[in-house]
């Protein structure tokens, strides 16, 4: 017996038939069952890639962000929202990280919660309401993999207010920081922190289900492609992947032990066991080199 | 039950009653969703081999009125090439293939076309004529009546409105990698 992603048995029916010049792919249903996958490749590589364990280092009192947000739901009225904390020496902290574009909304942001006069207020509560797209996103993916906690440099690193003294103390660590996360989350087809990590021009796959008296049943899937994503041009590789034009980040990508591409259209995973993509096919929207 | 595909709703001929009678409609295409097909579908790890089979064999093609006898005749004619072994005959084969999977990318028909084919007999064109009604009725697209379509060697069905060369949306078919035959009744 097989377990399908869905964590059902199949039925174990013997006849299998595939039809000539039609493509495979696993079907890609939205945000929940992208999560879901997500959650199967994480369980994998942590229970099983002894190489990943390797290249993550302890974490100690000199390499622990200083802050992590605690993503444990907390109700303010009609408000859903967050807290930061502050880690605690010898203490451990499974955590996630987002890698992301600035923007400007990102740079507002920091100067109404981002600054030491405001720490306080942030060690409280934060309104999930009031952070961008991106932010929101990177919380949901965390809490679907089960992490209690999510570092991103732009709100746990203060950022003004205190003479760049944290700004100084939190750079240093960064490669510890990213190395030391259970996950990076890059926000890969979001060109600013407004368009979020799901894609939000995306349609779920269609199933048919095509029954003739004579053949019996069978399951097609049909899935809208309002992008190509045929990298033809430079153009259009950084319309696709705007988070991969940034020099930035390709540190934060190649210090990561694992990291989940919010790619356009779909979920992929990278560790150094193995690289994975939810389609597990080669039709848009997975992204596919074109060779001339 | 047997669902009416949305686009047929506004089709001169042929009228719904013919086409709910046609013996092609003995075929039916229903949108079916994530719970229903679990038991069908693995991802795409630990898949024993697959039986090929050419759609437009599977669904037929008698009576049909576009394209369907001849996409089964090029996939035919390549595995007897295949077969053969000569190298000559292959490319040549390749070659014809390639010339016809361009001549059916830009062929377009409206759905009045491919209706009618179905109405006469194409087990193909009434799976495909209801994957296309359904599909553009799915994403609510607009009316149904003022595009025309096409359909590719590999299931890209695409649409266009009448008459406008340039803007083209599309929608891929395609098969999870586990089972796709459920079962013989």
């Amino acid at each position: 017996m097989h377990h399908t992603d869905e964590g059902t048995e199949s039925n174990g029916l013997g006849l299998r038939m595939r039809f000539e010049q039609m493509h495979q792919s696993n079907f890609l249903d939205g945000k929940d069952s992208s999560i879901a996958r997500l959650h199967q490749w994480l369980n994998e590589c942590l229970n099983n890639h002894d190489e990943c364990k390797i290249s993550s280092s302890a974490q100690n009192d000199n390499n622990r962000p200083t802050r992590l947000f605690d993503l444990t739901s907390i109700r303010r009225g009609n408000e859903d929202g967050i807290k930061l904390i502050e880690t605690k020496p010898g203490s451990a902290y499974k955590y996630a990280c987002l890698s992301h574009r600035w923007d400007v909304a990102v740079n507002q942001h920091q100067t109404t919660i981002g600054t030491t006069g405001n720490l306080s207020k942030r060690l409280e509560f934060i309104s999930l309401q009031d952070l961008p797209t991106n932010f929101r996103d990177a919380v949901s993916i965390a809490r679907g993999v089960d992490l209690e906690f999510l570092w991103i440099d732009s709100l746990c690193i203060i950022q003004d207010g205190d003479d760049h003294e944290d700004l100084g103390r939190e750079l240093v660590k960064m490669g510890s920081i990213y190395r030391n996360a259970q996950l990076t989350i890059a926000a890969v087809c979001s060109p600013d922190s407004s368009q979020g990590c799901f894609g939000k021009d995306i349609k779920s796959d269609i199933r048919f289900r095509i029954s003739q008296n004579a053949q019996g049943e069978f399951l097609i899937g049909a899935r809208v492609l309002e992008k190509i994503c045929r990298p033809d041009s430079m153009d259009i590789i950084k319309e696709l992947h705007p988070l991969l034009t940034r020099a930035w980040v390709f540190q934060e990508r190649m210090l990561s032990p694992r990291v989940l591409l919010c790619n356009y259209g779909e979920f992929a995973f990278e560790c150094l066991g193995f690289s994975v993509c939810e389609c597990a096919s080669t039709i848009a929207p997975h992204f596919k080199p074109a060779y001339k | 039950m047997l669902l009416v595909p949305y686009a047929l709703y506004s089709m001169p001929t042929p009228c719904i009653s013919q086409i709910l009678t046609s013996p092609a409609y003995t075929m039916t295409v229903a949108i079916t969703n994530h719970k229903d097909t679990v038991e069908y579908v693995h991802d795409s790890e630990n898949l024993a081999p697959q039986a090929r089979e050419n759609f437009f064999d599977v669904f037929g093609t008698t009576g049909c009125l576009l394209n369907c006898k001849g996409s089964i005749r090029q996939d035919v004619e390549l595995d007897q090439a295949k077969e053969e072994q000569s190298g000559a005959v292959r490319r040549e084969m390749k070659a014809s293939r390639a010339e016809y999977r361009k001549k059916l990318s830009s062929t377009w028909f409206v759905a009045s076309d491919i209706a009618t084919s179905a109405v006469k007999g194409c087990g193909s064109c009434s799976v495909l004529s209801q994957i296309l009604a359904m599909v553009y009725d799915n994403t609510r697209q607009g009316q149904p009546q003022v595009y025309e379509y096409s359909v590719s060697h590999d299931f890209k069905l695409k649409r266009r409105p009448l008459g406008e060369e340039r803007y083209v949306e599309m929608v891929q078919l395609f098969q999870p990698p586990g089972m796709s035959h459920a079962s013989h009744r």
